[in-house]
């Protein structure tokens, strides 16, 4: 019997399965192999790299710029991005003239294609400030606006979903009891709304790490790698420097960093479900 | 009590100009021509003009309007038949490597996809389709590959709250599997199932940068490749651009428009509940 019900499971899984490992977990193993091999994308065969490409990794200083810049983004989100929307869903939870038409306007931008954010953004500062986007201090600050632009509408929405799950009576007895605005949201609100925080935080640190379409369409990486993240330059390392075990062995340090963090996260968010 | 409340809605208000401002600039100077839009990029287009568009027309625009919308169906079309039987599977059947496949499609949810660029890009060139229409099949999968890990999540989740004794009640009458799934599971996933095709077609309307590495032909770039190259062939040149950004948001607006309640719940509560 047992036996039996294995084998239907089988069954209904195994389309999906037949999609998806090819596509995405036989090229990930192949990344890795390519990893420790050097290769100019078009020579019939691969020359043995060891860990050259990861010792060229550690001495790359646009390796590590590029990284940074990728820790900007995620501290930018944690510091600004998260508690901008976590403000805006505690207004709109507050609204109830046109809060459905404030939260459309806030969200539109997430699902708009990601090449009309970025040309929307360039066009909008080429025609404005032409030189923000060409210096070499300022240029990653037009990144963040646009990033941020698209991103704050969706963790504002996924906290109003956290925001109606908590129980209004809470609120009601804490202001019998003359509890303060600012005291309600720090000791009702904020404690229980921890698991979507780390939800969010953990969307946006990873959405950081593995940043690619706005940059790559509003700068390129350009000036001079200002605006460069990891997948932007593993995808000029690969498609046009034409070092494609090098751009493997950055794919594989996007990889470690993206899981790692989930998986760190993901405890983080086990162990505050286990103590509320 | 007054103040605070007007406080809010200022705020509230900002937000919305910020958000929708950038949005307002670019459709207003889309109807601009050059010489307005030199004069000033705020004014408004006075003497609107369709020049703009008249020139997107004129590109490989409604071509990638028509490689979109066959790709995005395509693909949501197999995503769904795919999900909807791989989420009934996680639901309610155990079977061997069931938890193995479970942790390697979830992963897809937080993986860096470009990782996986190089070895599409090479697969791609081993069949030596990059150039033919096989090229729009190869990147339909392969946004199918990349959009299952969510719907099957999502589905799996609608399946699991279908109580088993409705299951076991119909394999009594004589249901096999495959009939309880045709004639109970899909009938009541119809509205988790529109969820499910809402998001991913928006997810895969949007992609560019597989369509960008795997499309090799300018003639069947997608609408936002398509956007894309006619800004380069412009150089940036404004009001053109506008033109193209506006027809090439529309429809997503169109489509937000209609059915936003079911798409920010499937983009968002998929992300609370997991």
């Amino acid at each position: 019997m047992t036996r039996c019900r294995d084998l239907r499971g089988l069954w209904f899984s195994a389309p999906a399965a037949v999609v998806y490992l090819p596509l995405i977990a036989i090229p990930l193993a192949y990344s890795l192999y390519l990893s420790f091999h050097y290769w100019d994308g078009r020579a019939p065969s691969w020359t043995t790299a060891g860990i050259g490409n990861y010792l060229d990794m550690v001495k790359d200083k646009v390796f590590w710029r590029s990284l940074a810049h990728n820790l900007v983004l995620v501290a930018f989100s944690l510091a600004v991005q998260l508690p901008v929307a976590m403000l805006l869903a505690v207004l709109l939870e507050r609204t109830r003239r046109l809060d459905g038409f404030m939260r459309t306007c806030i969200f539109l931008p997430y699902v708009l294609p990601t090449v009309v954010i970025a040309l929307v953004w360039r066009s909008l500062i080429t025609a404005s400030a032409p030189e923000w986007l060409a210096s070499p201090d300022w240029s990653l600050s037009a990144i963040l606006l646009a990033v941020t632009w698209r991103f704050i509408g969706f963790h504002t929405v996924l906290y109003l979903a956290g925001l109606g799950m908590i129980d209004r009576q809470l609120y009601e007895a804490a202001r019998i009891d003359g509890t303060s605005e600012w005291q309600c949201f720090r000791h009702i609100t904020l404690p229980l709304m921890k698991p979507v925080i780390i939800v969010s935080a953990t969307l946006a640190i990873v959405g950081s790490m593995k940043y690619f379409d706005i940059v790559f369409l509003m700068t390129g990486g350009d000036p001079d790698h200002a605006t460069e993240l990891l997948a932007t330059y593993l995808f000029k390392m690969g498609f046009v420097h034409d070092r494609m075990g090098y751009s493997s062995a950055i794919a594989v340090a996007l990889v470690v960093l993206a899981l790692g963090t989930t998986v760190i996260m993901l405890q983080l968010k086990r162990w505050s479900d286990r103590r509320p | 009590m007054k103040a605070a409340g007007t406080a809010r809605l200022t705020i509230l208000w900002i937000a919305v100009a910020i958000g929708v401002l950038p949005l307002v600039w670019t459709v207003g100077t889309a109807f601009k021509t050059d010489a307005a839009v030199t004069a000033g990029i705020w004014s408004l287009p006075l003497q609107p003009t369709l020049a703009n568009f008249a020139e997107v027309a004129k590109s490989n625009f409604s071509m990638g309007l028509l490689v979109s919308l066959a790709i995005t169906t395509g693909a949501v079309l197999v995503l769904l038949a795919l999900a909807a039987l791989a989420g009934y599977a996680f639901a309610h059947f155990n079977f061997i490597g069931k938890k193995c496949l479970w942790i390697t499609l979830m992963a897809g949810l937080f993986l860096p996809i470009h990782a996986t660029l190089i070895p599409l890009y090479r697969i791609e060139a081993d069949l030596a389709i990059s150039r033919s229409w096989l090229s729009l099949v190869f990147l339909a999968a392969v946004y199918v590959a990349f959009n299952l890990s969510f719907s099957v999540f999502y589905l799996r989740g609608f399946f699991a709250q279908v109580p088993s004794e409705l299951v076991e009640a119909a394999a009594i009458d004589g249901c096999g599997s495959l009939g309880v799934f045709t004639r109970i599971m899909l009938p009541l996933s119809v509205p988790a199932l529109v969820v499910v095709a809402l998001v991913d077609i928006v997810m895969i309307w949007n992609e560019f940068v597989f369509a960008l590495v795997l499309i090799r032909s300018t003639k069947l770039a997608t609408l936002p490749l398509a956007v894309r190259n006619f800004a380069d062939e412009t150089g940036l040149a404004i009001p053109q651009t506008c033109a193209a950004l506006t027809l090439a948001a529309l429809p997503v607006i169109i489509v937000f428009l209609i059915a936003q309640r079911k798409i920010i719940s499937g983009l968002t509560e998929g992300a609370v509940r997991g």
